[in-house]
This record gives C-alpha cells, sequence and structure tokens, in this order.
C-alpha cells in the first residue's frame, strides 16, 4: 500500500460568522485536504454556502457582514490585512448552482479572465481557451462554434463552460455551490465524472444538499448542522467512506439516513 | 459514466481473486504436506488463514463502502452482492483447509500419517483443488459454460469421497482407535464440503451473469 502524506488546501481554525446580528457560523475548524474532492452536506440553510464563500472571501461582498477566526490557504490566513483578494479569488475560482454564462461568445466567455488578468496575445488565448474547454471536456462538442453565443448551449454545457471559465485562469481550488442542481442526470454524471477528473490537478470543495452525490464523488465529507435557533456547527467530518457507513455522531446518522426531524 | 465507480468495481473484483489466489496456494502447499510432512510447514499454513481472513475483511470493508457510498442498482448491485457472498465462500474454504492441517498434524503426533494414508487423502485433495480453481476461473471470466463444468467435478469429488470411505476400512491400522478414523474421516469430509463451496461460487456466478438464483447439480 503506498501511503501518501496528505497536505491541506485549507486550515480553517475557529471561524464564527454574523450576518448582522444574526450568527451564522460557529467555531468552525476543519482542514480541507489537498487534490481531493471534500463535500459539505447539511440540511437547506444550514449555511453551506456561506462557509463555502468564506473560504475564497466572496462574503465580503454582503453587507454587515463579520467574520473572526482564521482561514490558512496554502499557510497564510486570508482574512489578514493586505491579502490580495483579486488574486485570491483567482487561485480559488467558484462555480454556482446556475451558470449564468456572459451574454457573449463561447470563445468570449473562456477569455474574459484571462483577459482580466492582462493576457492579450491572441495565439496564447487560442490555446488557454482550447486547453481549459479541453479540461471542462467540453471542447468536442463546441469547437467548431466557438463564435457562438454561449447562451445556445444547453445547461449541462453551460455548467461546464462556467467550470472552463475557472479553469482559465488556472486556479488551485475550485469551490463549487450546489454545481448540480439545476441539471438533469445524465448531465450530473458528466459533471461528477469531471470532477474525479479534476481532482488530480485541483483541490474542489462541493457544497450539495444531495448526499448520494456527496457519497458518489467526495473523497471527504463534511457535515454541517443549524441546531433550532442555533448557528451551524461542523457536527462532522470525516472520510466519506467511514461517514457513510459509520458516522460517529447519531445527528450525521440520523441525516444521512434521512431520519431528520 | 461512472467512471470512478467503474475503476472500484474493478478493484474490488481484483481484490477477490486476490482471496481466491490465496486459498488456492493454501490448498496446494496443504496437499505438498501429504508428499511429506513437516510441522513447520503445517504452521505456516495455519497462520497463512490469519492473512485470508484479514483480505477478506478487507474485501467486505470495501464492498460495504461502495453500497453505502455508490447506491448501485441492478447488474451493479448484484455483482457487489455476489462478491461479498463469493468473498465468504472463500474464508469458509480457508477454515476447512485450517481444520485439515490441524487434523493431518493430530494423525502425524499419533504416527499414523501413513504413505498409504497420504496417498489416498491426496487423491480427493487434488479433485478438491480441481473444482477451487474452475470456480476461480468462473469468477474471472463470468463465463456460464465454466460454471457447468462445476457439478461434474463435484461428483468425481463426492465419488472419491464414499471410496475413501472403503480405503479407510481397508488401511485401518485398527478399528479401536477411534482417533485415527475420526481425523481421517474429517479430512475427507473437509474436502468434500471445500468442494461443495466451489460449486456454491459458481452458482454466484450465475447470479451475477443471469440475476436468476440457480441451484446447479
Ligand atoms: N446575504 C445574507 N444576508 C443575511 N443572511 C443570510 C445571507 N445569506 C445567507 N443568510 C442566512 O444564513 C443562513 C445560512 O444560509 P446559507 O449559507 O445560504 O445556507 P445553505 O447554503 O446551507 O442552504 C440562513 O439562515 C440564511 O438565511
Ligand atoms: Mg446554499
Amino acid at each position: 500500500m503506498n501511503i501518501k502524506i496528505k497536505e491541506n488546501a485549507f486550515e480553517v481554525r475557529n471561524l464564527n460568522l454574523w450576518y448582522g446580528k444574526h450568527k451564522a457560523l460557529e467555531d468552525i475548524t476543519i482542514d480541507i485536504v489537498k487534490n481531493a474532492i471534500t463535500a459539505i452536506i447539511g440540511p437547506s440553510g444550514c449555511g453551506k454556502s456561506t462557509f463555502l464563500r468564506c473560504l475564497n472571501r466572496m462574503n465580503d461582498l454582503i453587507d454587515g457582514i463579520r467574520i473572526e477566526g482564521k482561514v490558512y490557504f496554502e499557510g497564510k490566513n486570508i482574512y489578514d490585512e493586505g491579502t490580495d483578494v483579486v488574486l485570491l479569488r483567482k487561485r480559488v475560482g467558484m462555480i454556482f448552482q446556475q451558470p449564468n454564462p456572459f451574454p457573449m461568445s463561447i470563445y468570449d466567455n473562456v477569455a474574459f479572465g484571462p483577459r482580466l488578468h492582462g493576457i492579450r496575445d491572441r495565439n496564447r488565448l487560442d490555446e488557454i481557451v482550447k486547453d481549459s474547454l479541453e479540461k471542462a471536456s467540453l471542447w468536442k462538442e463546441v469547437k467548431n462554434k466557438l463564435n457562438e453565443s454561449a447562451l445556445s448551449l444547453s445547461g449541462g454545457q453551460q455548467q461546464r463552460l462556467a467550470i472552463a471559465r475557472v479553469l482559465a485562469v488556472e486556479p488551485e481550488v475550485i469551490l463549487m455551490d450546489e454545481p448540480c442542481s439545476a441539471l438533469d442526470p445524465a448531465s450530473t454524471q458528466r459533471i461528477e465524472d469531471l470532477m474525479v477528473e479534476l481532482k488530480a490537478n485541483y483541490t474542489i470543495v462541493i457544497v450539495t444538499h444531495n448526499m448520494q452525490q456527496a457519497a458518489r464523488v467526495s473523497d471527504f465529507t463534511a457535515f454541517l448542522l443549524a441546531e433550532e435557533n442555533e448557528p451551524a456547527k461542523l457536527i462532522e467530518y470525516g472520510e466519506t467512506g467511514q461517514i457513510f457507513t459509520n458516522p460517529k455522531d447519531i445527528r450525521t446518522e440520523n441525516y444521512i439516513t434521512g431520519r431528520f426531524g | 459514466m461512472r467512471e470512478q465507480f467503474k475503476e472500484d468495481l474493478k478493484k474490488l473484483k481484483n481484490s477477490v481473486l486476490d482471496v481466491f489466489d490465496s486459498v488456492i496456494v493454501q490448498f496446494e502447499d496443504t496437499l505438498k504436506l501429504m508428499d511429506s510432512f513437516s510441522e513447520e510447514d503445517a504452521e505456516r499454513i495455519l497462520r497463512g488463514d490469519d492473512v485470508i481472513d484479514k483480505k477478506v475483511l478487507d474485501v467486505e470493508e470495501a464492498g460495504i463502502q461502495l453500497v453505502a457510498t455508490q447506491f448501485p442498482v441492478a447488474r451493479d448491485l448484484r455483482f457487489i452482492h455476489s462478491m461479498l457472498i463469493i468473498n465468504i465462500h472463500l474464508e469458509r474454504i480457508g477454515d476447512l483447509i485450517y481444520n485439515t492441517v490441524k487434523a493431518l498434524n493430530r494423525l502425524n503426533k499419533m504416527g499414523y500419517l501413513t504413505d498409504e494414508a497420504k496417498e489416498s487423502l491426496k487423491k480427493m485433495g487434488l479433485s478438491t483443488l480441481k473444482i477451487i480453481k474452475k470456480s476461480r476461473n468462473a469468477f474471472d471470466s463470468l463465463d456460464a459454460r465454466v460454471v457447468e463444468e462445476l457439478p461434474v467435478l463435484d461428483e468425481e469429488v463426492d465419488e472419491m469421497f464414499k471410496n475413501f470411505l472403503k480405503d479407510i476400512q481397508r488401511i485401518s491400522p485398527s478399528l479401536k482407535e477411534p482417533e485415527w478414523y475420526l481425523s481421517f474421516a474429517l479430512i475427507a469430509r473437509y474436502f468434500e464440503r471445500a468442494a461443495d463451496q466451489a460449486v456454491d461460487v459458481g452458482e454466484r456466478v450465475l447470479f451475477m451473469i443471469t440475476g436468476k438464483f440457480a441451484e446447479i447439480d
């Protein structure tokens, strides 16, 4: 057996978050393993998206938010003063439930990020677009219509385009917030296969309310739960195989077996 | 589709084949004891059973995790479920080998492991080994035609079991020695049971292929 030393992409320490007076996250401490897929599961409204957005400071954009605690990314606390947030969001990309492509060509959608980061050379951009679409396993379907509008693509294709868009700026981490909940089963399957392929080179954190999806694709699973009028806490975190065969906390067991409430 | 899952299924099958191979090596080593018995070799085989048990547990754990995380249905579910059952049959064959070696040890200590006795046991052991190998082949190839060969081989073992009981009377040093008789007959019984387990593996393989439960005979 090979023993691989696991490295962490993130080390989250005692993270607390308030939306105004409402406390949403309480004392979350978790390591996110590099080159692995970590799934965040939990009931709707428990704070999964809130937690995910903490990992690339997407929450900064929300009024009245307050965050305490530390989030180390590659050893550096991203909430330290002087963090280059633009660079952080380049290194830690994000995919949302709705792919929302820009109303422009497929090519321009993918080239958008690299252009924003100053790449102008046409050959270089061509290369990046092709490479990103290939990695997102969309190239074959769109290579002959790169100049067509991205809006002409199906939902599943749009989501893979969104992934290509993120990949184009060469991130290290991809955060995915319910990336398949608007997709049909076949498109969902493609995204899941793609995630497994991508983890060789990227760290992936996926939020999903679909436990079966978490079980199928992830290496590690974190269960968040906000008990009555309480902020969300990390109830259990471990290897996905263990969480789904032998959870340690009765609340995890109740949630994954559908016995909640 | 579900590339990772396909890989995981393949891995699980390979682990079961690995248990098969360990069981077969154990059986072959046991038959070698019937050419020349040595206590060290017997000891080594007995220890080998722990290794098999560990592998069997690993297969079981991997199978349960696949069920828990991949939600297999139809053919996939049948495959995983069947592999776990085949895994248990293999563990039982391993136990029967263990018991055989224990009994051989007893016979040897009492000085009853004569050439004639060894010869007679070996004949039956060889047919048992043949059927175990054939069941491995059936599982590996998932070929119904290979499964169909199993009952023929099993009959051979049953036939030998009957002849063997006659042998016992012929070569019995003294019927006043119940220990001798018992150990000898038990070994034959273990072989016969191991062959039955191999036939059960064949039935599982048929279920994997066809989805129907059937007894083969
Ligand atoms: N922008 C926001 N402003 C105020 N409250 C919010 C905001 N976003 C989320 N919340 C609240 O935080 C809690 C967690 O929400 P969210 O992280 O979206 O949960 P989940 O992703 O698990 O469904 C909920 O009570 C929600 O109402
Ligand atoms: Mg959400």
